[in-house]
């Protein structure tokens, strides 16, 4: 055998190799497709079921103007203040109580009346706020919110649906709009890095 | 033909425009929330707040309007107010552009009509 006939054998050697590796990748990601797809999909639908049958933090909390009502865990009430009677102070004192308990407790007693105070959202969708707005706009953005969500939204909506319903919708309210507003704010800085000023200039008209 | 050269800086838009005739309404009390409400109530449609504070951004940027930290209230959650004033520039602007308008609309303002439902 001469020097081309083992060189010939060691390329068909490597390129049977080469086709063993192949066939070998590709049947591991059929094997891995098979297995880790159901299980991908079968633990996506569990954590929504989860989620779903979670108690979300707007049912632990109700107000209907003049009780306080704070909801444990599952759903239960564990406090019922009455707000005619109840000092600040003790009302501060739960609330802060709550709180710590639960992460977002969102109800300031001020002057005889009650607020909700709508804490920005934390996470992602403030993440995605913070490169949108600078700070000063995006605090004065959140109380404009919070003040129209204080002072329209929730006595109409609970005016219209009833304390409890009324609430809720005054949150769903509160929840879209900053959504609508990430979407709005987006749109607007990829536009201003788009197009620059002078893109945005009427055409001139030739003499 | 010879057309006048378009002045600079560049005459603020349609929302820009209503946010600063707004603001000339509301004065002293101008800000993000105000100045939503006059809009909305006077056109009759509804207005997003963030498209407010893009033109609020927009405006600011050309220097046609300036601002002020006011005081914090509770059903702000305790946030400060952001009042906004016109400057000249603006008023410039504005009276640029609502005089671009008029001119442009001319002796048409019976022919409008049909189009405005007058």
């Amino acid at each position: 055998m001469g020097n081309s006939d083992t060189a010939t054998v060691k390329v068909d050697a490597i390129s049977k190799m080469g086709h063993i590796l192949l066939l070998g990748a590709a049947f591991v990601f059929l094997v891995a497709m098979v297995v880790l797809a159901p299980v991908l999909i079968l633990s996506t639908c569990l954590l929504w079921l989860l989620e779903r049958k979670r108690v979300p933090d707007e049912k632990k909390l109700w107000h209907d103007g003049r009780s306080v009502q704070v909801l444990n865990k599952s759903g239960c009430p564990c406090h019922i203040v009455d707000r005619l009677s109840i000092s600040p102070a003790h009302l501060r004192t739960l609330l802060h109580k709550s709180a710590q308990e639960r992460r977002s407790m969102r109800l300031q007693r001020i002057d005889g009346g009650l607020y909700v105070n709508m804490n920005p959202p934390a996470g992602t969708i403030d993440a995605l706020l913070n490169p949108l707005l600078p700070a000063i706009s995006r605090d004065c953005f959140y109380g404009d919110l919070v003040e129209m969500h204080n002072t329209k939204i929730l006595p109409k909506f609970i005016s219209e649906r009833g304390p409890l319903m009324g609430y809720f919708a005054a949150e769903r309210w509160f929840r879209k709009q900053i959504f609508r507003s990430v979407l709005q704010l987006v749109w607007y800085r990829v536009q201003t890095l788009l197009f620059t000023e002078a893109a945005w200039q009427p055409p001139q008209f030739k003499k | 033909m010879i057309v006048e050269k378009i002045p600079k800086p560049p005459n603020p838009g349609g929302l820009e425009q209503l946010v600063l005739i707004a603001i000339l309404r509301l004065g002293d009390k101008a800000y993000g929330v105000t100045i939503q409400t006059q809009i909305e109530e006077r056109t009759c449609r509804p207005v997003a707040t963030a498209a407010i504070y893009i033109t609020l951004d927009r405006l600011a940027k050309k220097g046609y309007i300036s601002s002020e930290l006011g005081e914090p209230t509770p059903e702000r959650g305790g946030r400060a107010k952001k009042y906004f004033k016109i400057t000249a520039l603006g008023e410039k602007a504005l009276r640029d552009s609502l005089s671009l308008i008029a001119k442009m609309v001319g002796d048409l303002r019976p022919g409008l009509e049909g189009i405005l439902g007058q």
